[in-house]
């Protein structure tokens, strides 16, 4: 039905081969370190030396009531994680500075609020991972810089 | 300066006619007349000769061009204009038709100017009738003054 | 005294002497730094650089407008004065006219007897009339002093003092008095004074008139300071007439670094009484708290090692008609965590934590708990193969006296495949992804039913909970695993960008044993081999429309657990519709939610919301609202009434007129529109 393994075949290599992640510590920055650890065809480097920097400008988290039951107790919350990062290489800015939101709901138990603290973190680290993902695989799309790379003036 | 009318005048020019009864001389087919720091150039002028040595020019050109070291101070007067008329006693220069002065660095620019080079007051006008498109006002152009302190310097 | 430009004098007729001084007539235009002055005659004194001009005077400079009669100005300095000013200035063009301008320097006005206003020429719907006007463009702040606030010729408000912003930025505005009715307290009048103590600092003074209740006061401090920030809110009330006492709430957030890594925060609330914020919370949010954090933290990380100790314990308001447990205090609680680096693809990860947890009635101790594990990531961008092995250790020292301890090994091992195949979708070359992930966890049993339970709870079964070890959150029980977790998870992303734009997954567990932990859950029975199925989908199918649901069943997916989905078609920003449907059979909650934001004319637009409960026929909360936005002002008119503790209900209503940029008149229903409706847009 179409469907080949990722990668095999027409490898397209990463637009750069090193790269640098500027990001407030313990955050989605690390992740992304981590991650982009694994790797083998790049290099994390500091912002001096690498190729290309990759910005996380701010992380946020929200959270909101979801649902209420019939007597006004809250019974779900929703988290509403926002990241916005941007890619710089060299003096062109390949991704502009983009915010990526994502949502996790979660039941609200009044008898286990330490539990379901715990639970928030969970979420948490799940959003940042599934974030970080969405980020690498907007890196992976990136064409190669063949020539000098001459900013494609961006469609209306 | 004061000093340029007692210097002698020495006069380049196409035709000259002299009237030493009246002390009129005219001059024509190209003037260039240099008394001390004042040089005037232009197509036709008419020098009097005062009885108390003093001297009147009226002259015309496209443009005429006068050139004077204002009194005492080492800026210089440029002008040029249609028509010009110069009284070496009352230091009045009259511009007439696209008259322009510059004196130092600022610059004005009208239909007619008069202006003393000893008390220095200038009075400019536009020609309200000016062709159209033509701004028929009067402009001018101040340079900004560096801080007093800084003029000091040579 | 900034280097200016050359100057461009104009005019019918100038006289003048020397560089010094000149005298223009007729229509004259001066022309410095990209100011332009115009008049019927202009003097210029070159060496004190002042400017007369009369009798009509105009100034211009980029957008900025002031006409008026006789003119001094002092160019270097700035100052002078214009008589009879008409003015626009300013980013957003606050615009009006005066007695007298004076110019106080660059930038910056006062007029005497102004009237002030950001509705464009030609509409003045409304005015700020100002005994004396100060307008400060280098920090957009205006200042009206002995002013009333004119709409439509009517007047609404008089104030001694005023502030507002210039640029639209600045906090609300000038703060105005609020009438409304909200809570269970009747008539409400407040009148806030906001107070501008410093850049990095300002109050709010709110004296809150509750008409049942008596006065009250809301107090807000916030401060800004290097590397630190926070806010102190105080509200009291002196004597309630309904509950019959003085009642206050206390709330201090601070945040600070102290230095590189170290970082330090309080967020202590507290208030008198349990019934505090259901008879004063005028949102649900407010209205529905439960659980006031006071707790303090340090936080050290630096590189791959972080620590946290923290000071925690909650306040319970207890409704009578619904008792809830009090939750441990931890005091204190320290967590370490350290990922050394080793050679690829190994990874050590140390994880520690030590907690003494105190509580009013129940049994109390101490408990720490070591996990250090080691995983060998293998990645490539067809899939990846993550094996794990930790071991967990927990040891408690409780306060009867017993000590117990738990050491268990934890193996795991997580694997992915990656499919790709391009295609056109919605007209656009894009990559469906094909993602089988398959993760096995092997915890052998350990009995912990004589253990105590201080911090962990079941949690909900969702994708993340499905890969990770433990189903129980927190450390106080370990659940024994012989389990393998199956998903396929399908995406949609764009191919040039690699955008996501839609996302498909369904999940299930499977268990190779019989469960023998449990917390306070009953287990599951001895046949069920499968965990419930789950089944998401999101994404944007066409444009202006999103769209994410989830369904939960039962092992083999007959009976439906939990289902939710969210509907939203929002054309462009003001118009909006939202669907919203949740069914959960264990919480017994079915429900559908409909809200929305829609013009109805030109000027006229509606939003709504209908949260109905279908289980127990009854809605929930209700909302209606009418917006008329007047170009340089809105007016808002919303009532809600929703469901609070002890089958109360509140119905707030809300009025409200504001003027752009300036301020609001009138009880404040943003906030709520922004909960109760998702996606809702100001419309100025």
């Amino acid at each position: 039905c179409g469907f080949h393994l990722r990668g095999l075949g027409a490898t397209t290599p990463l637009a750069f081969a090193s790269l640098n992640v500027t990001a407030p510590a313990g955050g989605l920055g690390d992740v992304l370190g981590r991650q982009l650890s694994l790797r083998p065809d790049l290099k994390l480097l500091a912002a001096k030396e690498a190729e290309a920097v990759l910005a996380v400008e701010n992380e946020a988290m929200d959270k909101q009531i979801l649902t209420v039951n019939k007597s006004g107790r809250v019974t779900e919350y929703q988290l509403i994680y926002r990241a916005r990062f941007s890619l710089r290489q060299g003096a062109v800015e390949r991704i502009p500075s983009t915010e990526l939101t994502l949502r996790r709901d979660y039941s609200f138990d009044e008898n286990n609020v330490l539990g379901k603290e715990a639970e928030e973190q969970i979420l948490v680290r799940d959003m940042r991972s599934d974030a970080a993902q969405q980020i690498i695989r907007r890196l992976a799309a990136l064409k190669p810089a063949a020539a000098p790379y001459t900013p494609v003036p961006a469609a209306q | 300066e004061k000093a340029d009318s007692g210097k002698p005048i020495n006069v380049d020019a196409g035709r000259v006619s002299q009237d030493q009864k009246t002390g009129r001389s005219v001059l024509e087919g190209g003037v260039r007349l240099v008394q001390g720091t004042l040089s005037l150039d232009a197509d036709q002028a008419v020098i009097t000769e005062q009885a108390d040595g003093e001297q009147t020019v009226q002259a015309s050109g496209r443009p005429v061009k006068f050139k004077q070291k204002m009194e005492g101070q080492e800026v210089w007067l440029d002008a040029r204009s249609d028509k010009l008329d110069y009284d070496s006693k009352t230091g009045d220069v009259k511009l007439t038709g696209n008259a322009w002065l510059k004196r130092g660095q600022d610059e004005l620019s009208g239909s007619h100017i008069v202006y003393n080079s000893v008390t220095e007051i200038f009075r400019a006008e536009g020609n309200a009738s000016a062709t159209p498109g033509t701004d028929g006002r009067v402009k001018l152009v101040i340079q900004p003054k560096k801080k007093p302190e800084s003029q000091a310097k040579p | 005294e900034e280097v200016s430009g050359p100057t461009v004098l104009q005019a019918d007729k100038i006289e003048g002497t020397g560089n010094t001084e000149a005298r223009a007539s007729g229509n004259v235009a001066l022309d410095r730094d990209g100011r332009r002055i115009e008049a019927q005659w202009l003097k210029l004194f070159e060496t004190t650089r002042e400017i007369r001009a009369g009798d009509q005077t105009r100034l211009s400079q980029q957008g900025d407008l002031l006409e008026g009669g006789e003119l001094y100005l002092k160019e270097d300095t700035r100052t002078g004065e214009l008589d009879a000013p008409r003015y626009r200035l300013g980013q957003r063009q606050g615009r009006g006219d005066a007695v007298k301008l004076l110019f106080e320097g660059k930038d910056k006005y006062r007029l005497n007897k102004a009237r002030f206003t950001t509705c464009q020429v030609g509409q003045d719907d409304w005015f700020i009339r100002a005994r004396e006007l100060e307008l400060d463009y280098t920090r957009n702040v205006g200042v009206a002093r002995n002013s009333t606030i004119e709409f439509k010729g009517v007047p609404l408000l008089y104030s001694p003092y005023l502030d507002f912003s210039l640029d639209g930025s600045r906090k609300s505005g000038f703060l105005s008095p609020s009438i409304g009715s909200s809570g269970s307290g009747g008539f409400e009048l407040i009148v806030p004074y906001y107070w501008n103590i410093a850049p990095n600092m300002d109050a709010t003074i709110a004296p809150r008139l509750i008409s049942k209740r008596g006065l009250m006061f809301n107090n807000e401090f916030r401060y800004l300071g290097q590397d630190m920030a926070g806010q102190l809110t105080v509200e009291t009330i002196l004597k309630d007439r309904v509950y019959g006492s003085s009642r206050s709430a206390f709330r201090l957030q601070h945040e600070q670094g102290l230095a590189p890594g170290l970082r330090t925060g309080l967020n202590l609330q507290k208030t008198t009484d349990d019934r505090y914020f259901a008879d004063f919370g005028d949102r649900i949010a407010v209205a529905s708290q439960t659980f006031l954090p006071r707790e303090g933290y340090l936080s050290y990380s630096h590189g791959n090692f972080g620590a946290v100790l923290r000071m925690q314990r909650y306040q319970t308001l207890q409704d009578p008609t619904n008792p809830v447990a009090v939750p441990y205090a931890r005091l204190p609680q320290l967590t370490v965590n350290y990922q050394p680096v080793l050679p690829a693809p190994f990874r050590l990860d140390l994880n520690g934590e030590a907690v003494s947890f105190h509580h009013p009635t129940q049994l109390t101790g101490e408990r720490v708990v070591a996990y250090p594990s080691l995983s060998m990531p293998m990645e490539q961008a067809w899939g990846f193969v993550t094996p794990k092995v930790g071991l967990h250790l927990s040891h408690y020292k409780l306060d009867d006296g017993r000590s117990l301890s738990r050491n268990l090994p934890i193996f795991s091992v997580d694997s992915g495949l990656y499919f790709d195949r391009e295609g056109q979708f919605f007209g656009k070359d894009m990559v469906q992804s094909l993602e089988p992930r398959a993760y096995y966890v092997r915890i052998p049993h350990r009995d912990q039913s004589a253990f105590p339970n201080f911090d962990s709870g079941v949690a909900d079964f969702n994708f993340a909970q499905m890969f990770s070890e433990n189903q129980y959150t927190g450390s106080d029980r370990i659940n024994d695993a012989n389990q393998l977790t199956l998903a396929l998870t399908s995406r949609l992303f764009e191919a040039d960008s690699g955008i996501e734009r839609a996302r498909v997954a369904v999940g299930q567990r499977f268990y190779f044993d019989r469960q023998r932990v449990t917390l306070n859950e009953a287990a599951r029975s001895q046949d069920t081999s499968a965990s419930d199925l789950i089944a998401t989908a999101g994404g944007q199918p066409f444009d202006h429309w999103w769209m994410d649901g989830a369904v939960q069943t039962d092992g083999n997916g007959h009976q439906t657990r939990k289902a939710a989905l969210n509907l939203r078609y929002q054309p462009e920003a003001g118009k909006l519709l939202n669907l919203r449907y949740r069914l959960d059979r264990l919480t017994d909650i079915k429900q559908i939610d409909l809200s929305a934001q829609w013009p109805v004319s030109a000027r006229w637009h509606v939003v709504a919301r209908q949260n109905w409960s279908i289980r127990d026929k009854r809605s929930l909360e209700r909302l209606l609202g009418l917006e008329y936005n007047g170009g340089c002002w809105v007016f808002r008119m919303v009532s809600q009434r929703f469901v609070t503790s002890g089958n109360q209900t509140s119905s707030p209503f809300f009025l409200q007129l504001e003027l752009n940029d300036v301020g609001r008149l009138g009880s404040n229903p943003l906030q709520t529109l922004k909960e109760s409706i998702p996606g809702y847009t100001k419309l100025n």
